[in-house]
């Protein structure tokens, strides 16, 4: 149990059998070995299937399957409208994230849809700008966790053995660091050491952060991601591109990780969720983004919780950007599964 | 047997990576804290900074320290506080305590309720339940811990003051002034906090069980269990959930190894004197000796119910159970 | 088969959400009453109207992790504001306004004497008289003995956090037990911190057996008491003072039976835990927002301005930029009308706490003694005009991007102070900006606490720096702002001097006036020190930090909060205050 979702990162959000524990267990106890049940969506993306029996192509039968769920649907429409205004926010107001009003802690009005914060900065514009931080943290935590996750997990399920079993010891060391302390480490580290700045980032920027984070994100992706590379492993055509000769980069890159796709597209959607949520505790906590001159939802609400019922504009504003936002980005995700891996939808 | 020195294995991977989490962390403790810094004030001169750090050994070599402590360490002497003198293992093993206590009740909570809402929620799905789950649990995931804490205070405990005149809730602490132990003083206490590491467990494992469920709803052994004539309510209880929860548990396994170190924000936010404000008090003091035998337990568990929870896949792999 | 994935469940989550929503939010009202008297004269004991008995709950910010008077715990503040003083005698006692006075321990002021107290040098002698009414709280009487035990404690302990005083004493005659006679080896102006002041005690003797290394000693619990209140029991999450029965003081004698102190770290926490009654009063540094929750039925708050205060710190002896453009005495003094003081002021500190002063001199505060001279900064305010007539004066010239520039080098400077501390991050907001407009480039550079107190300022890695230093009610400021007292790597970084600035004249002063016990002369050569820390542009002080009490007043009456500004914390009269009958 833990009350930041990264570190249930590294068990999954969604896909309740990509947490393939260690599989080498042995078959005394009837474990299935390397051939474990198909962890993650069985994909739909991919070539190595069964042709479908529909005559539509696989693409257009997961869309048909990602619209039937409403809510995945409209939150694909909130999230693009909300990256537009983020990404423009020039279109809602006038304002800067950093400039003063004049007005002093105003509720919510005409000039100030979103009020103004303890030094008269539109809360509005903060919100927006901040989103720009906040959403780019979150992306970003996630595909650089896909990557390292899934080049983890490819290799450690194509070759097995030695490289498998160190490589998956090492998933356990980075999964049995607390985040606390691996965060209050690295957090201090590129002050004190040259090396660990140019690595790492300068404290309090938003490099460090994704940095940061990202190593708390990638485990559960080499698991799941490995999973889903052990039970393909053994299958014709795999066996049938070593045959022609295919280098083991080549059967990695062009037949193991596309039928990942659906797994890989599914976790990093979570992914998003949880390190939007995770960097504005990190902002609680006091380890953020800096936020004299950059706004972030997190460093939005860290400070505020006394205005939570005197001034709530300061604290609710931010919060729910948070909560649609990242409530948008998990029902995208749900959908997303549906349509990979129709096994978890009752079929007419 | 193949098991045993599976495990034997494993076990020895632990102890190697336990190792290497403590030269790590002690690395990083003596390359960012200075237990003499405590010591900035007025009336401090730069002598008695240095008299200070004499007579604490502070200046004797990183790899002595390390070594002394470990050799201590080995032999069950975890030492006393560099800071206070209070030895260390009483401490340690209150906030351990205190830690599990929330954490197993919060647990408790986020299974019972999760397993069944997502029971509920897969056997009747597309219902207005399933929908009204589904939402409640995604806007659960979507609330940062803090801001639910937050929340929790000023609802159960200040406005239920408002409203009812009184409230069964607390908003911090262990024990109100005077009282100690386990009792229904702390288990009022206990209420705010677990609910907010609840309400996230709950989300999740009441996803998880809907999927599992409906992964077995549909699978051909039931079909054949429905076919030979057994009830619908014995199939739903007696065989798919049963066959639901076997991925939950391994989940379940490495969720409670991260009990220990993971109640970071709650603990912060209910003034719960457990593990991560032990670590962060003895962190700030740059106490080693106080930092030290917590990652080790702390790894040690989450090492440990990890190999729990593979040990468990293994067993329980439901290939065994078809016919 | 209908697959309605209906709009339903979306309908039902978010009223959830908003339910919860509604009830967080919504107006409090209720009447405010709120003294702003801060720190009066000592409230007189007038008993006769309160009722005696009951229990008080305290809550504290900080819990401090021993109790121990001399080793490290002892350099938490809160190990005295909750603990220590309420428990331990002194000899020598602060008021608020931050006097020494002879405590109910003593018979009268002490006497000074020896020729060093007139010229500077030469033995200087302390004649304490003691009262023969003070006891311990086993009856046994307080002695000169107790007084030369401590001088030994302190000296003997090992970890002991300052021997600052102690080490300069000659002897302790404890001939006569009624009187204690104390040698200086040389005069010592602050030597109202042995046994009393800020954060020392008077211990006893007969408590430890003869051993004077006390450092394993008091972790959990105080074996005497010299004090209106007992330790009954000491954890980590719970404190006990029950009243002294042996105490001879009448006007401290406790009124209610049983004081109980807890830790509630959480500022919001707090906040929440004595609107609900589970504390009766806090004292919590002041955060934003914490004024508007109190304002409510049932609850007081007093204010008070405390010893700590805030500015700009110039560092330049950076080591983070060993070039640093605060070498140059112009650029410290165009940063001096470069920052609009009055602004952070209205805007950061006054719709919180109204009565915030602007600080004006560079070490002291004005409500501790007269040594703040306050003509030192009152001449500082934003001025445009002046800072581009100080730099180009001293051959700044500004370059294409606006930033002054000389030499190649632009004026750029990084500025620290505590992450997550919101009040700091508003001030930075506010200024850089503004400052950029005048061709002055600051770049923030934060770090959490403990990294930029334990770590970066002792090492000089700062530039600007934005925090709080402690004026200790002794004015010696020899420890912060001394030559000798700039870490280096030759002293292990030990020095507290995060200014770099050494002035050799201004150090002389510092040391004769440390070594001035005559009140009149000292105060001359403080201020000397003040003119030159001005002179100089040292460092931009902005403000006193205030200082808070809050309590339940439906549950609480009395002279509350009176004892805000003392350096001995809020809590410190609660032997006056009893429960509203």
């Amino acid at each position: 149990m833990a009350d930041t979702p990264a570190i249930r990162a590294g068990a999954d959000g969604g896909t309740f059998r990509a947490v393939p524990p260690d599989t080498a267990v042995p078959s005394e106890l009837g474990a299935p070995g390397n051939q474990n049940l198909a962890p993650g969506p069985t994909t739909v993306l991919g070539s190595g299937g069964p042709a479908s029996r529909k005559p539509l192509s696989p693409g257009r039968l997961a869309w048909r399957r990602f619209r039937r769920h409403k809510a995945a649907m409209v939150s694909a429409v909130v999230l693009i409208l909300l990256s537009i205004f983020v990404m423009f926010p020039g279109l809602l107001t006038d304002w800067g994230p950093n400039e003063g009003t004049g007005v002093r802690l105003e509720g919510p009005s005409s000039d100030h849809w979103f009020g103004t914060d303890t030094i008269s900065r539109d809360m509005l514009s903060r919100v927006l700008h901040g989103g720009q931080i906040s959403l780019q943290v979150g992306l970003a935590v996630a595909i650089v966790a896909a990557v390292i996750g899934t080049v983890v997990g490819v290799v450690a399920g194509y070759y097995g053995g030695v490289l498998d079993n160190l490589l998956m010891r090492v998933t356990d060391l980075f999964l049995a660091l607390p985040l606390l302390i691996a965060l209050i480490i690295m957090g201090r580290l590129p002050q004190r050491q040259a090396w660990a700045e140019t690595l790492i980032g300068p404290i309090g920027s938003v490099r460090s952060i994704v940095t940061i984070l990202s190593l708390f994100f990638w485990m559960g992706m080499a698991r799941i991601v490995r999973g889903v590379v052990l039970s393909l492993k053994e299958k014709e055509y795999v066996e049938a591109a070593r045959a022609l000769g295919a280098s083991d980069l080549r059967i990695m890159a062009r037949h193991l990780v596309p039928n990942c796709a659906g797994a890989i597209v599914v976790t990093v959607t979570l992914n998003v969720a949880a390190a939007i949520i995770t960097e504005s505790t990190l902002s609680f906590l006091g380890f953020g983004v800096q936020s004299a001159t950059t706004p972030t939802w997190g460093n939005m609400l860290n400070g505020v919780e006394g205005y939570t019922r005197t001034a709530p504009h300061l604290v609710w504003f931010p919060g729910l950007a948070i909560i649609i936002t990242v409530l948008c980005v998990n029902f995208l995700g749900d959908g997303l599964r549906d349509a990979l891996d129709p096994k978890q939808r009752k079929e007419a | 047997m193949a098991v045993l020195s599976y495990v034997i294995r494993r076990l020895g991977w632990a102890v190697l990576t336990m190792f290497a989490a403590s030269v790590i962390v002690f690395a990083a403790v003596k390359a960012t804290t200075d237990p003499a810094a405590s010591l900035r004030g007025p009336g401090i001169r730069a002598e008695d900074v240095q008299r200070f750090r004499d007579d604490l050994g502070l200046d004797k070599g990183n790899v002595e320290q390390y070594t002394t402590w470990m050799g201590n360490f080995l032999t069950g002497d975890l030492g006393e506080s560099l800071k206070t003198r209070r030895p260390v293992w009483p401490d340690l093993r209150t906030a351990i305590w205190n830690t599990v206590q929330l954490g197993v009740v919060a647990f408790a909570i986020t299974v019972v309720f999760g397993v069944l809402i997502g029971t509920i929620s897969a056997v009747k799905q597309y219902s207005w339940f399933d929908n009204a789950a589904t939402g409640a649990s995604f806007i659960g995931l979507s609330i940062p811990t803090f801001l639910f804490g937050l929340l929790l205070q000023i609802v159960l405990v200040l406005k239920f003051q408002d409203w009812f005149g009184g409230t069964p809730f607390y908003t911090s602490r262990m024990n109100s002034p005077g009282e100690s132990g386990f009792g229904i003083d702390r288990l009022r206490h206990l209420v705010l906090p677990a609910l907010t590491v609840a309400v996230q467990g709950i989300a999740v494992y009441s996803r998880y069980m809907r999927a599992s469920m409906l992964e077995v709803l549909n699978s051909d052994y039931l079909r054949t269990a429905r076919a030979k004539g057994v009830s619908e309510r014995r199939v739903i209880v007696r065989h798919a959930m049963r066959n639901a929860l076997i991925p939950l548990t391994t989940f379940a396994a490495i969720d409670v190894g991260a009990i220990l170190a993971g109640l970071v924000v709650t603990e912060q936010v209910f003034e719960w004197p457990g593990m991560a404000r032990y670590f962060l008090v003895a962190l700030q003091d740059g106490d080693y000796v106080r930092v030290l035998p917590w990652l080790m337990i702390v790894v040690f568990a989450v090492i440990i119910f990890n190999l729990i929870a593979d040990l468990l896949y293994g067993v329980l792999d439901p290939r065994i159970r078809v016919g | 088969m209908q697959r309605r994935r209906g709009r339903a469940f979306a309908a039902v989550g978010l009223s959830l959400s908003l339910a919860l929503v509604a009830a967080a939010c919504g107006d409090d009202d209720g009447d405010q009453t709120s003294d702003t008297s801060g720190g009066g004269t000592e409230a007189t004991n007038e008993t006769g109207d309160q009722q005696r008995g009951g229990e008080i709950v305290l809550g504290a910010e900080q819990w401090p992790e021993c109790v121990n008077p001399i080793t490290q715990c002892a350099n938490s503040s809160w190990t005295h504001w909750a603990i220590d003083a309420h428990v331990l005698p002194k000899l020598m006692e602060l008021d608020p306004e931050g006097n020494y006075n002879p405590s109910p321990v003593l018979d009268g002021e002490p006497e000074l004497s020896g020729e060093g107290t007139d010229n500077g040098s030469g033995p200087f002698t302390i004649t304490y008289r003691l009262n023969p009414d003070a006891v311990w709280d086993d009856g046994t009487p307080i002695t000169s003995e107790d007084v030369r035990f401590t001088w030994q404690a302190y000296m003997g302990t090992a970890g002991a956090v300052s021997l600052a005083g102690w080490d300069q004493i000659e002897d302790v005659d404890a001939s006569d037990p009624q009187t204690a006679v104390v040698t200086f080896k040389q005069p010592y102006a602050a030597w109202g911190e042995n046994w009393g002041g800020n954060a020392n005690y008077l211990l006893k003797a007969d408590a430890f057996d003869g051993r004077t290394d006390l450092s394993n000693e008091m972790i959990s619990d105080l074996p005497f008491s010299g004090g209106p209140w007992v330790l009954e029991s000491f954890s980590p999450t719970e404190a006990v003072l029950v009243p002294n029965e042996a105490y001879w003081h009448e006007d401290r004698v406790p009124l209610v039976d049983r004081v109980t102190l807890v830790p509630v770290t959480d500022t919001e926490t707090q906040v929440n835990a004595l609107l609900a009654g589970e504390v009766d009063a806090i004292y919590p540094q002041p955060s934003p927002g914490i004024v508007d929750q109190l304002d409510t039925e049932g609850i007081d708050y007093v204010f008070g301005a405390g010893v700590t205060f805030e500015g700009m710190w110039f560092n330049q002896g950076s080591l983070k930029n060993p070039n640093t453009p605060l070498k140059d005495p112009a650029v410290r003094e165009a940063l001096l009308y470069a920052v609009d003081r009055e602004a952070i002021l209205d805007q950061v500190m006054r719709p919180n706490f109204p009565d915030t002063e602007m600080l004006n001199c560079g070490g002291w505060v004005p409500t501790v003694g007269e040594w703040c001279d306050e003509s030192d900064f009152e001449d500082v305010t934003y001025d445009p005009a002046k800072v581009a007539s100080i730099l180009e004066g001293a051959g700044w010239a500004k370059g294409s991007d606006g930033v002054y520039a000389k030499g190649g080098q632009r004026l750029s400077l990084t500025w620290q102070t505590v992450a997550g501390n919101r009040r700091r991050e508003d001030i930075q907001a506010l200024v850089i900006p503004a400052v950029r407009q005048l061709g002055i480039e600051l770049v923030t550079d934060n770090s959490d606490a403990d990294t930029l107190f334990q770590t970066r300022l002792p090492q000089m890695d700062t530039e600007v720096g934005l925090y709080a230093q402690t004026a200790a009610p002794d004015p010696t400021v020899s420890t912060i702002m001394a030559c000798e007292n700039i870490p280096t790597p030759e002293n292990d970084f030990s020095g507290q001097n995060y200014l770099g600035w050494c002035n050799r004249q201004a150090t002389d002063l510092m040391h004769r006036a440390d070594a001035t016990p005559d009140p009149d002369a000292r105060l001359e050569l403080v201020h000397q020190i003040g003119d030159l820390v001005r002179e100089d542009a040292v460092w931009l002080p902005f403000y006193q930090l205030p200082l808070f009490t809050a309590w339940n007043s439906d549950k609480l009456e009395g002279p509350i909060g009176d004892t805000t500004n003392s350096s001995y914390g809020g809590f410190f009269n609660v032997y006056d205050w009893s429960l509203r009958s």
